[in-house]
């Protein structure tokens, strides 16, 4: 499951962190990466497609958590505040360089967590699919990604891209319309 | 397709984004749509599978280790250097910022630049008498009545260098005959003063008066 479900007892420990790491403690502030990197990398590689990309966007998104914390509103989940900021830094750096490579994706950094024995077939399913993902535009991407791998409703998505829910909705079906068709190309 | 449902309608039910009964209905009597949902459902189960990708541990705490550098290296200055640090910058990033007072002192410079120069005082370091050529009313020629001599210490024109000692004389290009002065209009001098500035020529209107 890729999202994180909003537990109480987890939000009031992030919350205490925070409020730690504003104050200055930088282990507090270690453990709110520790709980959300895995989360922000994964996002990033798959909204920007590679490796390098996808570090750099991590490490400036936590940087700019650190940067803005004494601003952050306490009293609002921090997971959606930190998923903003991600898709933020990704849009600029993708567009400042300008690339989402149509080649075969980096493998390396997400490894799948299934049957070894079936791991060939579904690694090329993967490339196919990330393949598929790299050729869409950048607002259909990240709607798409959002809504169907990271697991927001629509509503959350048109607030996280800063968009209405109908402009998401339009993006997210014609996002799955050429996903479908250039697998279908594919094959 | 001319279905009372478009390809962007079926897209989104098959992922429960659109619920309609009626589209249930259209199926079952729709073939291109069922093809359609099966397309769909066939590569949204494609996509899904990259949920179980999980990121490289490496990957992870190379990150981690290079967010931690920087953020120890802010958190060494004291709290209240912070403070005016994030107060000076204006929460910006530094070459944003730096950028921003670049661009602000540049245009200060050009506008002080670009300011009229005031006349200097005659006054501190009266020169010496000029030959009068007096003009007559409708003429545009100015013509240079005296050598330039070296400016004292102090008379450089604001912000510029000052000349170095070197005397330009100009010679006028229309030798003006002087048909004397008009009945009744007062005598006025012009005094042109070059620097070693070719940009910057200095013009002193004076009449009888003095003024």
């Amino acid at each position: 499951m890729s999202r994180i479900p909003p537990e109480a007892e987890a939000e009031a420990e992030v919350a205490v962190l925070l409020g730690r790491a504003v104050a200055g403690d930088i282990s507090a502030f270690e453990q709110v990466i520790g709980r959300f990197e895995r989360r922000v990398m994964t996002l990033a590689f798959r909204l920007l497609g590679t490796t390098e990309d996808a570090q750099d966007a991590a490490q400036e998104v936590f940087l700019r958590a650190y940067r803005y914390l004494h601003r952050f509103d306490s009293g609002r989940l921090f997971e959606p505040w930190l998923v903003r900021m991600t898709v933020n830094v990704c849009r600029d750096l993708g567009r400042k360089r300008q690339r989402y490579p149509n080649v075969i994706l980096e493998a390396d950094l997400l490894r799948a967590s299934g049957d070894p024995h079936s791991e060939l077939n579904s690694e090329e399913q993967r490339q196919m699919v990330r393949r598929a993902l790299g050729e869409l535009p950048e607002k259909e991407r990240a709607a798409v990604v959002l809504r169907d791998l990271e697991g927001f409703s629509t509503a959350e998505v048109a607030g996280i891209l800063g968009s209405s829910e109908t402009t998401v909705r339009s993006q997210i079906s014609i996002a799955r319309l050429k996903i479908k068709k250039a697998i279908k190309r594919m094959i | 397709m001319t279905c009372k449902y478009s390809e962007q309608d079926i897209a989104l039910y098959v992922e429960g984004d659109l619920i309609e009964p009626a589209i249930e209905a259209h199926l079952l009597a729709c073939g291109t749509c069922r093809v359609l949902v099966d397309e769909l459902r066939e590569s949204q189960s494609l996509l899904k599978g990259l949920r179980q990708e999980t990121v490289s541990g490496a990957a992870l705490a190379e990150v981690r280790s290079r967010v931690l550098v920087e953020v120890r290296g802010v958190s060494s200055r004291t709290p209240w250097g912070r403070r005016v640090e994030r107060w000076f910058w204006l929460g910006l990033r530094r070459g944003y910022a730096l950028a921003g007072v670049g661009l602000a002192v540049a245009m200060g410079v050009g506008l002080w630049l670009g300011a009229p120069t005031p006349k200097p005082s005659v006054e501190s370091d009266p020169l010496p008498p000029a030959a009068a050529v007096p003009l007559r009313k409708g003429d545009n020629v100015l013509v240079e009545t005296r050598p330039i001599v070296p400016l004292a210490k102090g008379d450089g024109v604001r912000g510029l260098p000052r000349t170095q000692g070197v005397a330009h004389t100009e010679v006028p290009k229309q030798a003006v005959p002087d048909p004397g002065p008009a009945p009744d209009e007062p005598k006025q001098l012009v005094v042109k003063l070059l620097t070693d500035d070719p940009n910057i020529v200095i013009y002193w209107l004076v009449d009888q008066t003095g003024g």
